[in-house]
């Protein structure tokens, strides 16, 4: 037999029990391959310690021998092989049932969604409102722009707890968030002993405002309403801030979506596992405290492997899990329209509009499941983005309000306006159609509702809202408010020029006037 | 957000003055300047200008100032809003 086909840990085994003073025992048990025909012969032959086996299905001699006896069957023609029959072998103990099912954020929401391969969320800006995030794990690769503890009386940053480190590595972690480029900013409000107080939201919530990120991620609730962080989230949200929050982990019984997720422009975030099936314990609608429906839309929220605040990863579940996803496909999305004024507003539309409900009920998941597969299934399609890019490039480019997407009134679905017809006795005329059911009539033409505004009330509007929303009436609440009319001023003083610009709500009829810089008015005039 | 009735106010300002006064989280419309001259400015812990809200230490004589036509809506310091894994 050729020495090579011995197994070198016997050689190594024997000869150290040839030495004299070797503690090595002498015994050692080996497994011979040998030819059954040359087998019988060997059992006799072979000075064996102990009882000699022969395994005639595997053709293998088993035996306990000293060095004679191993000497003998490397010396031995027909045996072929010589292995170590007391080598243990570590078996990997068996995964439990949740690390079967876990996976990665970034695999099941980004998957191969080839059509956004450029787009990982570079420029943009993802706030997360946590209980801190490990800054230093290997996957963020120092993307975490700030660190700010919003906790009144503590300065203190990083992440004691785990959750805001899994939340922050599903969005922008490069292995295992959805948008791999995106910078985080890091708003701690969970202070080391327990819940976060309304103030340390607040404060973060003016923060995302002052420094106008991009997308909030909120993954945190309530079991009861508050008016006033609701309030707030509105606020954020009219500032152009795109605000996802957790709806809760309260289902599966109706009326347990959790305060802020039940503010009315929040992007709501329902659980679902990996292939889109509402998980059990996300919250459902409708909203228990308002008469707007809520969850907005589903995402991956269960088993999901993501950053440990102790690097490396952990498994977590929850609407928590689930609300990062959505932060990080709008990432995508704001970057892959970063040359549009109108990203954040272009982003959250197209979420909305491409969510796949897979036959469940808006209660369950909104709109929809949503993922970069789905965007991308959606998208090769007609598409929201397609109509609203025409509509804005061809018909009317200079005023994209004009041509908006409205919600609210009669219709539960979103409108177009296409049309703003002023009156000899001051009134306007509004004409909308629904964006998902056009009417025609029998000659195939487009059927319009119109809108009367009569009744016009002074209404407040904050600068913002003119950049990002221009959609949500200070009078009513509802999605109404669109420009009507703009007016250069000139002015006598050396004042940065501005222009005034009317609005009007579609639905109570307030309307409102305000000066803007006119680089922003400009496309009112 | 429909902004807390005229009811709904007396009936916070009641409980808030019934514990002595408190922290409170302000949601207010308009300016603030519009709205200071009905405080005592000793009583703003925080002012949030991004979102019109203020956080206000009221004393059981100011519960009444959450009265002003400014205050849309305005509740109790609160500290129970937890991060939302679901525990196995």
């Amino acid at each position: 037999m050729s020495v090579g086909r011995v197994d070198p840990r016997l050689m190594e085994h024997f000869s150290a029990a040839k030495t004299p003073s070797s503690d090595t025992q002498n015994t050692h048990g080996v497994a011979a391959s040998i030819h059954a025909d040359a087998s019988q012969e060997l059992l006799k032959e072979l000075p064996a310690v102990g009882p000699v086996t022969y395994l005639p299905e595997i053709e293998v001699l088993l035996a306990d021998v000293e060095v004679a006896g191993f000497q003998h069957l490397v010396e031995h023609q027909e045996v072929h092989a010589l292995s170590d029959a007391e080598l243990t072998f570590d078996v990997p103990s068996p995964l439990d049932a949740e690390q079967q099912s876990s996976h990665t954020t970034r695999a099941i929401v980004r998957g191969d969604a080839y059509a956004f391969s450029e787009n990982e969320g570079k420029g943009v800006t993802v706030a997360v409102m946590d209980t801190g995030v490990y800054a230093e794990h290997d996957d963020f690769g120092g993307r975490v722009v700030d660190q700010i503890s919003c906790v009144e009386g503590s300065y203190q940053v990083g992440d004691a707890h785990g959750h805001g480190t899994h939340v922050a590595g599903s969005i922008g972690g490069a292995t295992l968030g959805v948008a791999a480029e995106a910078s985080i900013l890091d708003l701690r409000v969970f202070g080391p002993y327990g819940g976060a107080s309304t103030s340390s939201i607040l404060r973060a919530l003016n923060l995302c405002v002052q420094r106008n990120v991009d997308i909030v991620n909120m993954s945190l609730g309530s079991n009861y309403a508050s008016r006033v962080l609701d309030a707030a989230v509105d606020a954020t949200a009219q500032a152009g801030v795109l605000t996802c929050v957790a709806a809760g982990n309260s289902g599966p019984s109706p009326y347990t979506i959790n305060s802020p997720a039940s503010a009315q422009q929040s992007i709501a975030v329902a659980a679902t596992k990996s292939d889109g099936q509402v998980a059990s314990f996300s919250s459902r609608g409708p909203n228990p405290w308002y008469a707007w429906a809520k969850p907005d839309i589903a995402s991956f929220g269960v088993n999901v492997i993501s950053a440990s605040h102790r690097g490396g990863t952990c498994v977590m579940s929850g609407t928590s899990m689930a609300t990062p996803a959505v932060a990080g496909v709008l990432a995508c999305l704001v970057e892959r329209f970063n040359e549009d004024p109108d990203a954040r507003f272009l982003a959250e539309s197209l979420l909305k509009e491409a969510a796949d409900p897979f036959g469940q009920s808006y209660n369950s998941v909104g709109r929809g499941y949503i993922s970069l597969p789905v965007l991308r299934t959606h998208i090769t399609g007609t598409s929201i983005v397609d109509i609203a890019f025409r509509r804005k490039k061809k018909q009317m480019p200079k005023n994209f309000f004009r041509d908006g997407i409205l919600k609210g009134g009669n219709c539960t679905e979103e409108r177009i306006l296409h049309h703003v017809l002023h009156r000899a006795d001051g009134t306007y005329k509004l004409r909308l159609s629904c964006r998902n059911q056009r009417k025609k009539d029998d000659k195939g033409n487009m059927v319009y509702d119109e809108v009367l505004m009569e009744k016009w009330q002074h209404s407040k509007v904050t600068q913002k809202q003119f950049i990002h929303a221009m959609r949500n009436c200070g009078g009513c609440g509802k999605r109404g408010l669109v420009p009507i009319e703009a007016n250069k001023i000139e002015s006598k003083k050396k004042q940065h020029p501005h222009v005034t610009v009317k609005v009007g709500c579609l639905y109570c009829g307030s309307k409102g006037a305000r000066k803007v810089p006119e680089e922003l008015g400009q496309a009112w005039i | 957000m429909t902004p807390m009735s005229a009811e709904q106010k007396m009936t916070s300002c009641l409980n808030l003055l019934s514990r002595g006064g408190g922290r409170v989280s302000v949601q207010y419309e308009g300016e603030f300047d519009e709205f200071k001259p009905g405080l005592n400015e000793e009583w703003v812990v925080e002012h949030f200008e991004g979102l019109n809200m203020l956080t206000l230490d009221l004393p059981s004589h100011g519960v009444l100032c959450m009265m002003h036509p400014a205050v849309l809506n305005f509740e109790e310091e609160r500290h129970d809003f937890q991060p939302l894994e679901e525990q196995e």
